[in-house]
């Protein structure tokens, strides 16, 4: 009952909660147009899914039609809200400030009201400045007659020089010869349009080399009360020649998708039901979107200061070293991984210089750079050194790495210290004396643990066959395996077999199973006389159980057990007596 | 590879179960000889194999480091290379598995034989523990032996070996390219990754015709024309 009022009150509040106040909106996509083109009202009806509107609403000097719904249906934290939007083409006929009269909309059993609006329509020649963008794009899918009377409208009215415009972003007009500089270019396009790029785009002239163009991104951006489709590109140039630099404009080419006019008698809202709801006819219109140009002065690297392993690295870095493993046997390879960080030319970068490398074997480093931006300017950079111990050595080599600062205007140089590490079973090193003694023929120097047990360099006579295939590939090894799984495997079956037939047999035998073995443990001699007498009384119980009769012949046996269990004074007993019913019982067995 | 007559009546394969099972002395002395004629990677590949025969023996790997040095190549050394190095592999499958598979016969005989039926005999319960130690790390050493076994991993192995360029083939001169370009795509105009010295090990991951994708020490892939590569396991 409890839970039935509870369920009760859970519908009544969602269906309270399902039906909340009705009322209607009308909003027009554009309130100020040139004359000729056309804007769309909407109507929105919220708490309800189905209202009376009217086709056609009468207004001075506009012609407003209906041209389609959609409905929409939330649920929000079991809150159910419903909503229906009515759309009209509004075709304004004359100039001036007209006024759309309230709609009147029948929902819900309720009559509503939405607000007057005002629409501003100005003459064709006179460019609408504050008027904001139409939402209905002519290359979208959208509901679309209307739409597509609207592209219709555009059609005629396209201002191609403002279609798009393209703009250059380069941090600084001042920089160094070598040095790399982010370059960021914009090109927009009146979101309106559809647009596709025909390549990369021309950017770069004499004395510049640029770095490919990383994919671009896409974004929306208002410009003059426009709203822009912005293509970004970006990349990396540098300089190779100092004086001043004139960077051509960069441009792109572009390919735009223009709507074009339907031909006059044919109803665009049947040819647009016909094209899928797609804006009917489409142009391409090529063009090229151009930048301004930029000018630029490239001055030298300063002479003053000029390190001797410098290689060209301008930018801002920070170096750290690592060496890993730490312990190591001699011979046995290490890793000093070398880290620059920072911004800069990473891509011309290279590694750092090892110092006092005396007792290594080094090779040259593997390179790995990690960017953290989308030019690849600002980033890691590792370096890999692969070297190997030829003696007892206590560090590895230390590092320098020499840049140039372009915001501090100087070279500065990083440096590493060795960082220790420990070798094994090491070969001392080479001592002057002992190669002189050597070279003049005297005592050599006592050979190293490694040296004594070389004797590399003879051939072996003694041969020996090895498999090529591992123990999982040879066949004997599988089926020794196998063998062994089988094996263990059946004597768990005997085993639990025998358990089972153990456990599933009858109580019967069972009880003649325990007879037969106390049977056998009466045949032990050095059985005291208390349990072989318990023992024997169990056997004569259950044989007088199975055969009555059996009670005179047996009866002794028990009578004697009473005795040894019971008596008060201490019996002797002959061996002949436990024989002889020991015979007793086994013949009753016989006769069982 | 061999270019003296020499070199070639030193090395006979053996015939019999020659696709199967072969001598890693017989490869120790190969590498001898061409070490001897100046075919360094030649050498390092024919010491790779003897090693992968047999890892415990110290004489080719005492060679093969003194190879790879003079070639400026580093000596790839792992764990399982330095366990096997003293202890053969086979040895220690074979060992693990006698100890795991008697000791686990051992418990099912206790467990099915009712041996401990009961808390009041702890010692049997101790024994039980026991055997079940050993037939636990009886298996474990045999899964071991098999996973440090270099043949498991060599199957997939193959050492950088360009052929001599014609001319110096027919001179008997065994001068091989210094190094082989490692491309990003199987295509003779592709862009070349890197550099790989001559006798580097490599681990094939993929064979397209002429072209082989390959992973270097270092991680990096890349293709490779497959005639320059050998198998570390020659293919018979």
């Amino acid at each position: 009952m409890k839970y039935a009022l509870l369920i009760t009150f859970f519908f009544a509040s969602f269906c309270r909660a399902a039906s909340p106040s009705v009322n209607a909106t009308a909003t027009l996509s554009r309130n100020r147009v040139a004359a000729g083109e056309v804007v769309q009202l909407d109507v929105k009806v919220t708490g309800a899914q189905q209202a009376d509107v009217p086709p056609e609403i009468a207004a001075a000097g506009l012609q407003i039609k209906l041209t389609g719904q959609s409905s929409q249906v939330q649920m929000i934290n079991f809150k159910v809200s419903s909503s229906v939007i009515y759309s009209y083409i509004v075709v304004p006929l004359k100039t001036g400030n007209l006024t759309i009269p309230p709609v009147t909309v029948r929902a819900e059993g309720q009559i509503l009201k939405t607000t007057p609006l005002q629409l501003a329509v100005i003459s064709s020649g006179t460019a609408a400045p504050n008027a904001p963008p139409q939402q209905v794009s002519p290359m979208g899918p959208g509901p679309t007659a209307s739409s597509s009377r609207i592209a219709n409208q555009r059609s005629n009215n396209v201002d191609r020089d403002r279609l798009g415009f393209a703009e250059i972003v380069i941090p600084k007009k001042k920089f160094y010869v070598g040095e790399v500089v982010p370059v960021e270019i914009r090109f927009y396009v009146d979101a309106h349009y559809g647009f596709s790029t025909m390549g990369p785009p021309n950017f770069g002239g004499e004395g510049v080399l640029t770095d490919r163009f990383k994919d671009p991104e896409q974004s929306r951006e208002e410009r003059n009360n426009c709203i822009y489709t912005v293509a970004t590109f970006r990349a990396l140039f540098a300089a190779v020649k100092t004086g001043v630099l004139d960077l051509p404009p960069a441009t792109l080419d572009i390919a735009v998708a223009i709507p074009e006019a339907i031909p006059a008698g044919i109803d665009p809202d049947l040819f647009s039901r016909l094209m899928g709801g797609r804006s009917p006819l489409v142009r391409e219109h090529k063009m090229t979107l151009k930048t301004s140009a930029t000018h630029c002065e490239v001055m030298p690297l300063p002479a003053e200061g000029h390190p001797a392993d410098f290689s060209g690295a301008i930018g801002q870095f920070r170096l750290e070293g690592s060496v890993a493993p730490q312990k190591v046997d001699q011979g046995d390879p290490v890793t000093l991984s070398l880290k620059l960080s920072g911004q800069g030319n990473f891509q011309a970068l290279k590694g750092p210089q090892l110092k006092e490398r005396q007792g290594w074997r080094t090779y040259p480093p593997a390179e790995h750079f990690e960017g953290s931006d989308v030019f690849g300017w600002r980033g890691v950079k590792t370096f890999d050194t692969t070297m190997i111990a030829q003696q007892a050595v206590a560090a590895t080599p230390g590092s320098s790495f020499s840049y140039f600062d372009p915001v501090a205007t100087k070279y500065i140089t990083l440096t590493t210290k060795p960082l220790p590490l420990e070798i094994t079973n090491a070969t001392p090193a080479p001592t002057p004396t002992a190669t002189a003694a050597s070279a003049a023929g005297g005592a050599s120097a006592p050979p190293s643990p490694v040296a004594a047990k070389s004797i590399t360099g003879e051939r072996l006579e003694k041969m020996t066959q090895h498999f090529w295939e591992d123990p999982l590939h040879q066949k004997e090894w599988v089926l020794t395996w196998l063998a062994f799984f089988c094996g263990a495997v059946a004597l768990i079956g005997i085993f639990a077999g025998r358990a089972y037939a153990q456990r599933t047999r009858s109580p019967r035998d069972q009880e003649r199973q325990y007879f037969q073995q106390q049977l056998l443990e009466l045949e032990d001699t050095e059985l005291d006389d208390e349990t072989f007498y318990n023992k024997a009384a169990e056997c004569a119980e259950y044989l007088i159980k199975q055969d009555a009769s059996r009670l005179t012949e047996l009866e002794e046996i028990l009578r004697r057990r009473d005795e040894v269990n019971y008596g008060a004074r201490k019996t002797f007993f002959k061996t002949e007596e436990r024989q002889r019913i020991l015979e007793v019982l086994t013949e009753n067995r016989e006769k069982n | 590879m061999l270019f003296t007559s020499n070199h070639a009546e030193a090395f006979q394969i053996p015939s019999g179960k020659s696709a199967l099972t072969a001598s890693p002395e017989k490869y120790y002395n190969e590498a001898l000889a061409e070490k001897d004629a100046g075919d360094l990677p030649a050498a390092s590949l024919a010491l790779r194999r003897a090693l992968v025969l047999d890892p415990t023996l110290a004489v080719a790997q005492q060679e093969l480091q003194k190879v790879l040095s003079k070639m400026e190549l580093p000596m790839e050394s792992s764990w399982q290379q330095k366990l096997a190095s003293r202890y053969a592999p086979e040895k220690i499958t074979f060992v693990g598995t006698v100890i795991g598979w008697s000791t686990t016969v051992a418990l099912i005989v206790i467990f099915f034989l009712q041996i401990l039926p009961s808390t009041k005999k702890p010692k049997r319960w101790r024994l039980f523990f026991l055997v079940l130690f050993f037939c636990l790390v009886g298996h474990a050493i045999s899964v071991l032996g098999v996973i440090i076994d270099p043949r498991l991993h060599a199957r997939y192995e193959v050492v950088l070996l360009p052929k001599p360029d014609s001319k110096a083939a027919l001179e008997h001169q065994p001068d091989r390219p210094a190094t082989t370009p490692l491309r990003a795509t199987p295509a003779d105009a592709a862009s070349v990754l890197a550099q790989l010295p001559t006798g580097s090990c490599l681990i094939l991951l993929s064979q397209h015709g002429v072209w082989s994708y390959v992973r270097t020490a270092t991680g990096q892939e890349g293709w490779i024309a497959s005639g320059s590569l050998e198998f570390l396991i020659p293919k018979n």
